[in-house]
């Protein structure tokens, strides 16, 4: 709109206005170039793989047992951990907007952690501190509790990785909304939860679901901390990443692909509803925002 | 109910916010706590709320300690400076809050809830506005929500914490002269947090200045401004000159016991032909006009205010030779 109001007002300077045309469309054609290349093509070309011997095939490597068995694992961890780092992340997020005390900082360099290591290395520290010749190795064999290579594992690795999350979602947000209406609520005679309940969340609840969504896609798509714990044994420690890794590595091509499209899947709903929580966000008011 | 403030001390840190203060509040009584950023009156408010607690002394509310328990049974109401309205709620939503969020057994019914949000709502003057949320509001709307929310809880005391600061004057002036009237009402105790002297003084039964966490005076509005006890009163209840052996000082000049204060209508002027000060600008104001008048080797200006009658029959105008004497002078040690 504005670019067709420039052209008609200046007609005496149409060569500077098409340069800055061609200018625009240049970089916006390398734009789209590049999106097409890096991201649009391979997303492309994990169905088209996926689909190369036909519906049948596709849908036959996906009806494989051990697929599903990796499927159902996979919803496993992430229900587990999803929820338990949507608390984590709440109540963090929530002691350091909200409140004054010391090692505050030292809270939000340790919630950025996961960030900052390489999931390869968080995976092995769990290895270290559970596995056979960990610190805790002899203790959990003698009453008979398996971390490493089991369940368990999967759940804290993924857990770790997927931590920041949430609280990195929400604490800029409620740093930025002060603690004043959580103040006129108390005076108001509410009680802690009612101020949680009436208030806090329903200011954040948009962050909030943002902050679930990315935690839960990075929980199901999380390939190298999972890998370290899990042993990759078939049907009982491979999650969806980790059997499209097997299946690739076996040349069963048109299987990996199957079972990678559904994280591409995940990949595109994931977005779609960013997109949306996206535009919640935007249209909630923010603090001292007025619209007349 | 009558507040009682006993010794009450505070600090963040390293910073003294309040230091010893005492007050005593009676039933029904509107009191301004004025003073400039920093002179501890939203931390005696606060304090006084309960949302935050002192380091030392006590508070009571009609003689009975007060320390220790929380905002939430206070049962005070509080109105913040920015409004901090529930941006998520309706404004009825906002207003019924403190109702509904009784213990069970103290809780009114929907009806009766919703009876007494419309009453408030027609209380405050935005019946009209039940559905919208707070970002559709202007500033002075939002104030009144952020009252009629306060007053739900029927609060024996209320607090507020420069309700007016955020307005633009006419709306202050209107909202401020309302609240007056609401005060008369009710039998409310109130307190009102201002750094607006003019604001101080017009709503205010008594008005309590402070200055660095300490109360400087408590007074009526006539007393303070009349008999300020301190030069800081005297200073922050408007502009102030100073004079040295009857003549012009410098605004930063040393207080000693040769310095006198006098505010601009406490002047006198007469015009002298080789007189040693020069009238540098005339602004006639509504019903008195100000002068400036500069005096030589010193940098700062004395300003005079005169009644308009005044002013017409010594008919001075810019560039005249003047003299300038203190009519009335505070003095203090």
């Amino acid at each position: 709109m504005s670019s067709a109001n420039i052209v008609l007002s200046v007609p005496q300077r149409p060569r500077i206005v098409s340069t800055g045309a061609a200018l625009r469309w240049t970089l916006i054609a390398v734009a789209l170039g590049v999106i097409g290349l890096l991201i649009a093509m391979p997303l492309a070309s994990v169905f088209a793989e996926a689909f190369r011997q036909g519906a049948d095939a596709y849908f036959g490597a996906l009806g494989d047992p051990m697929a599903i068995a990796a499927m159902k694992l996979t919803l496993i961890v992430a229900a587990i951990a999803v929820p338990l780092n949507l608390v984590f992340g709440v109540v963090g997020a929530w002691a350091i907007a909200k409140f004054e005390f010391r090692g505050k900082s030292f809270l939000i360099a340790l919630i950025d952690l996961p960030f900052s290591v390489s999931p390869v290395v968080s995976g092995l520290v769990f290895v270290l501190l559970f596995g056979m010749q960990g610190w805790f190795g002899p203790f959990l064999i003698e009453h008979g509790v398996q971390i490493i290579f089991a369940v368990p594992g999967l759940v804290l690795a993924t857990i770790f990785v997927t931590f920041p999350f949430v609280a990195r979602e929400l604490i800029p947000l409620m740093q930025q909304q002060g603690t004043q209406e959580e103040e006129a609520a108390v005076a108001l005679g509410a009680s802690g939860w009612q101020i949680f309940r009436r208030v806090t969340l329903p200011n954040i609840k948009w962050a909030l679901l943002y902050g679930v969504l990315l935690c839960n896609a990075r929980a199901m798509g999380e390939f190298g901390a999972v890998s370290v714990v899990s042993g990759h044994i078939r049907g009982a420690t491979n999650t969806i990443p980790l059997h499209v890794e097997i299946l690739y590595n076996e040349y069963n091509f048109v299987a990996a692909f199957a079972v990678a499209s559904l994280l591409a899947l995940l990949a595109l709903l994931t977005l779609a509803a960013k997109a949306v929580l996206d535009w919640r966000l935007s249209v909630s008011p923010k603090p001292g925002e007025r619209k007349t | 109910m009558t507040i009682d403030v006993a010794d009450v001390s505070k600090r963040f840190g390293k910073f003294q916010a309040l230091d010893s203060v005492s007050l005593s509040i009676n039933k029904g009584e509107m009191i301004t706590l004025l003073g400039p950023s920093g002179s501890g009156k939203t931390t005696l408010l606060r304090l006084i709320a309960g949302l935050d607690e002192p380091d030392g002394g006590d508070i009571l509310f009609d003689g009975e300690s007060v320390v220790g328990i929380g905002a939430r049974h206070r049962a005070v109401g509080f109105v913040f400076q920015h409004y901090a309205l529930f941006r998520h709620m309706t404004v009825f939503e906002n207003i019924a809050f403190g109702l509904r969020v009784r213990p069970r057994e103290q809780r009114l019914g929907p009806q009766e809830i919703h009876r007494r949000v419309d009453e408030l709502l027609e209380l405050v003057q935005v019946d009209w506005l039940a559905e919208r949320y707070p970002h559709q509001l202007s500033g002075g709307q939002r104030q009144r929500v952020a009252l009629a929310r306060a007053l739900a809880i029927e609060p024996k005391v209320l607090l507020l914490d420069e309700p007016f600061g955020a307005l633009d004057a006419k709306v202050r002036k209107e909202l401020r002269r309302w609240l007056r009237r609401l005060h008369d009402r009710t039998n409310m105790t109130s307190i009102l947090v201002t750094h607006d002297q003019e604001e101080a003084l017009e709503i205010a039964d008594r008005v309590v200045v402070m200055g660095d966490g300490r109360i400087e005076q408590v007074g009526s509005p006539e007393d303070v401004y009349e008999n300020p006890k301190s030069a800081f009163v005297l200073e922050f209840l408007g502009t102030v000159n100073r004079f040295r052996n009857g003549r012009p000082a410098n605004a930063d000049d040393t207080k000693t016991d040769e310095i006198l204060l006098a505010r601009p209508h406490e002047i006198g002027i007469e015009a002298e032909v080789n007189g040693p000060s020069v009238i540098r600008f005339i602004a006639p104001i509504g019903s008195t006009v100000r002068l400036e008048v500069e005096t030589p080797s010193i940098t700062d200006l004395i300003e005079v205010e005169l009644p308009r009658f005044q002013f017409k029959r010594l008919g001075l105008k810019a560039g005249d030779r003047v003299r300038v004497t203190p009519l009335k002078v505070h003095t203090f040690r």
